[in-house]
């Protein structure tokens, strides 16, 4: 009698508890930035990028969807605009992946030729292509809902991962360097 | 006690000349005396025209004129909104599209309620599909499509989705359950006083 008395006396602590833990976990890991409250699962992982044609900007060449068809390694497509702080931000890894041999196509999202060759000038230009979206409807196709957000695309042309946000030096440990090695 | 009913009625003796005083000012039409004076007339012809305008009014010309402009008046009422120029029932439409499409910068917020770039870029888009005849529902799967099911305002009931619109029967069942084991954990009542008890109690309580 008395223990199961006990037992619904519990119960309501243990859930604080289980709660606090959760709220603990999630606050935890919401600053070392590995986990974003905000972030949406990207509908276009497991399938290609929808059609589009992109002209260059910058002196660079442009692409299209054909273009992303079959790379032959896992390669980045990363939209960024000159305007957008968090993108100065991821700059430098960028770089620093570029330089290490992964391949990174840029888009420039609503962003005028001039300023966007500004900000390569001042923070390093680590795209192969580099691509011009001024109307910003390509991004719509890609459900890219702000910059700067880059997709990991696979050597059968599949978007394996989207990341919304800076590439901040946990996500290249946590989350890109694991997925590169996966899809190599 | 009565010295305070008369002062209240006091005060409020003069509001009431007041409102009266208002209600003869503010009488529709002429006072009684005058109110027959103006009796309609006799209708001089049995048209709500004059001859003269009559016989304009009913010219073929102007009738096809009226025969193709006033119908189209019904479709005329043109509004603009972000730079799309629809009928208002199409704007009707959109606007309810998107009060159901979330905002994906603010969250928060809905697309049609949103200041954001891309909030306004959507709210085109979807005026330009209402333009062109799309179905609502082909319009929500655009944005689902691009976006996934978080776009939409009110999740539809999936896997997913689940737990969130069971959490409320499931916490009934929860609370239903710890009731009964509650109720189950209370003691029985003690069974009755046998003889000895009886007579035991019956010396405690003498002393």
């Amino acid at each position: 009698m008395t223990t199961r008395r006990n037992l619904l006396y519990a119960a309501p602590l243990a859930a604080v508890a289980l709660a606090g833990a959760g709220f603990y976990t999630i606050l935890r890991r919401m600053q070392s930035n590995d986990y974003d409250p905000h972030a949406l699962p990207s509908p276009l992982i497991g399938k290609r990028p929808p059609p589009f044609t992109l002209p260059g900007t910058n002196g660079q060449q442009g692409f299209s969807n054909t273009d992303l068809l079959s790379p032959p390694r896992p390669m980045l497509v990363n939209w960024f605009a000159s305007w957008c702080g968090p993108c100065a931000q991821e700059a430098a890894n960028l770089d620093i992946l570029a330089q290490n041999g992964l391949t990174i196509w840029g888009i420039a999202y609503q962003d005028s030729p001039a300023a966007t060759a500004a900000y390569l000038s001042q923070y390093g230009n680590p795209y192969t292509r580099l691509a011009a979206d001024a109307s910003g409807l390509t991004a719509i196709n890609w459900g890219v809902y702000g910059v700067p957000e880059t997709y990991l695309i696979d050597k059968a042309g599949i978007v394996r991962w989207r990341w919304a946000g800076a590439l901040t030096d946990q996500v290249l440990m946590g989350t890109l360097g694991p997925m590169l090695h996966q899809y190599a | 006690m009565s010295k305070e009913s008369s002062s209240f009625f006091e005060k409020k003796e003069p509001k009431k000349l007041l409102l009266e005083g208002l209600r003869g000012k503010c009488r529709l039409g002429p006072p009684a005396g005058e109110r027959n004076r103006h009796k309609p007339r006799k209708p001089t012809s049995k048209s709500f025209l004059l001859p003269r305008a009559r016989r304009i009014f009913f010219k073929k010309e102007v009738l096809a004129f009226l025969l193709v402009f006033l119908p189209s008046l019904a479709f005329a009422q043109l509004v603009q909104r972000d730079g799309v120029t629809l009928t208002q029932a199409q704007e009707t439409r959109a606007e309810n599209i998107g009060d159901q499409l979330r905002c994906l910068v603010c969250q928060n917020e809905s697309i049609e309620g949103s200041s954001a770039s891309l909030a306004h870029q959507l709210r085109v888009i979807i005026r330009q599909h209402v333009v062109a005849g799309d179905s609502d529902q082909a319009i929500m799967a655009f944005m689902v499509q691009r976006y996934g099911i978080f776009v939409l305002l009110k999740p539809p009931f999936s896997p997913l989705t689940f737990l969130l619109y069971a959490s409320p029967f499931l916490a009934l069942a929860l609370g239903f359950g710890a009731f009964f084991l509650a109720r189950k954990s209370t003691p029985p009542p003690p069974p009755p006083l046998t003889e000895s008890d009886r007579a035991r109690l019956e010396k405690l309580t003498e002393s």
